[in-house]
């Protein structure tokens, strides 16, 4: 096995895959899917979609099936993880570096964003004027799934979203502070995790991140920092997670009336850890 | 004789006999008035130059622990610590006008590639 490390769609990509050629597939992949989904490139087709007017766009077949991965997380998480909030996230201050956000105290919190409206029917996309689309967690979680389903990688991480074909493949969950939460023997599976500890700064008097809760239009503010899910897909866990976090005490007990998500795991707000049952925790 | 006195003996009964009755209704009417006397009000407040002034605590509780799931919690760990301090990720990012913006997939910095880990070491999630 070839293991390598590079960076695309924001962050590092770990693969673990057969040969070098699977190892450079898996990172055309990555590249070809930030290319189209990236809603930083002015070029990327997410950017043209969120400035076309009217209300119906048509989508390239990469997109249209992202979208549909989009619209899926949307399904099974009732709601949670909406790609539609991407008006909010950049108004909420999430729409330049890191760096620049910080330093802009004394922007005033926005308004109250509509609730994001859309639909994908094939290759046609239709939403109201005042979404937009953001295709972040998705996009990586989807992609994951295709390098493993076209045999180009037998473990992919993409910034924690984690799709593993060795039943041995082990992952360790990092906490906010740096330290290993515990170590989970995530198998023929995937395991996803998703903080609000990393990605967050002030607007004013208030300390946002970058978690759009969909209720609200506003940042998440629960008692969660962080949370991981174990599922059968990339794209699941990613989902998973999120919704999870957004919602804050009873993302644990949610979790475990889906069928579809294995195992949960959250880092409250105090340092604790809590689980669900099932977690395959390694030794 | 007799007939001299009685006229003036009946008199003196009847004179006193009104006096009694005058008197006591007198009494009779004074303590009437004086049992049903409402309390005196008390003296009228000056007006208040501000309104009365109220408490009002607003408390923001965070749930001690998750809700239990139906199948149990575990605890992995319970070692509370200080919340970690806000994070600040430097990259370097093409801002595309007014639509611009971003989620997880953005443009990648020209940053060197990391180095790759060991084959055995484990893959890490840490969220992003």
């Amino acid at each position: 096995m070839k293991r390598n490390l590079f960076r695309a769609m924001g962050t590092t990509i770990d693969v673990t895959a057969p040969t070098a050629d699977a190892l450079a597939e898996t990172r055309d992949l990555f590249e070809t899917v930030e290319a189209t989904c990236s809603r930083f490139l002015p070029d990327s087709e997410l950017s043209h979609i969120n400035t076309a007017p009217g209300a119906e766009v048509r989508l390239s077949p990469t997109m249209a099936r992202v979208m549909h991965a989009a619209d899926t997380a949307r399904t099974i998480t009732h709601g949670f993880v909406d790609a539609g909030v991407g008006a909010s996230v950049r108004e909420w201050g999430y729409d330049i570096s890191f760096e620049a956000v910080n330093a802009r105290i004394d922007r005033a919190a926005p308004a109250h964003t509509p609730n994001p409206e859309w639909s994908v029917k094939g290759a046609m996309l239709n939403r109201n004027p005042g979404t937009q689309i953001d295709l972040g967690g998705v996009a990586k979680g989807w992609t994951c799934d295709l390098a493993v389903a076209q045999g180009t990688a037998a473990i992919v991480s993409a910034g924690g979203d984690v799709r593993s074909v060795v039943s041995d493949a082990r992952v360790e969950i990092v906490d906010p502070w740096g330290d290993i939460a515990t170590t989970l023997l995530v198998g023929v599976g995937a395991l996803a995790t998703s903080s609000v500890s990393r990605r967050r700064w002030r607007l004013q008097d208030r300390e946002v991140n970058h978690l759009i809760d969909p209720r609200t239009m506003e940042p998440s503010s629960g008692p969660v920092l962080q949370a991981s899910a174990v599922t059968a897909t990339a794209l699941e866990a990613e989902a998973a997670a999120k919704a999870i976090l957004l919602q804050g005490a009873d993302g644990l007990a949610w979790a475990d009336r889906q069928p579809w998500i294995r195992a949960a795991l959250v880092v409250w707000h105090d340092g604790s850890v809590f689980a669900t049952t099932g977690l395959g925790m390694a030794a | 004789m007799l007939k001299r006195l009685f006229p003036l003996r009946w008199a003196k009964i009847a004179a006193w006999t009104g006096a009694a009755l005058a008197w006591g209704t007198t009494a009779i009417a004074v303590a009437s008035n004086t049992s049903s006397t409402v309390p005196a009000e008390p003296p009228a407040l000056p007006l208040a130059l501000e309104p009365p002034t109220t408490t009002s605590t607003t408390t923001t509780t965070l749930a001690p622990v998750p809700e239990l799931p139906e199948r149990g919690l575990v605890v992995v760990r319970y070692t509370p610590v200080p919340p970690p301090p806000p994070q600040v990720v430097t990259r370097t990012v093409v801002v595309a006008g007014p639509s611009g913006g971003g989620g997880g997939s953005a443009a990648a910095p020209a940053a060197a590639a990391p180095a790759a880990p060991a084959p055995s070491a484990p893959v890490q999630s840490s969220g992003s």
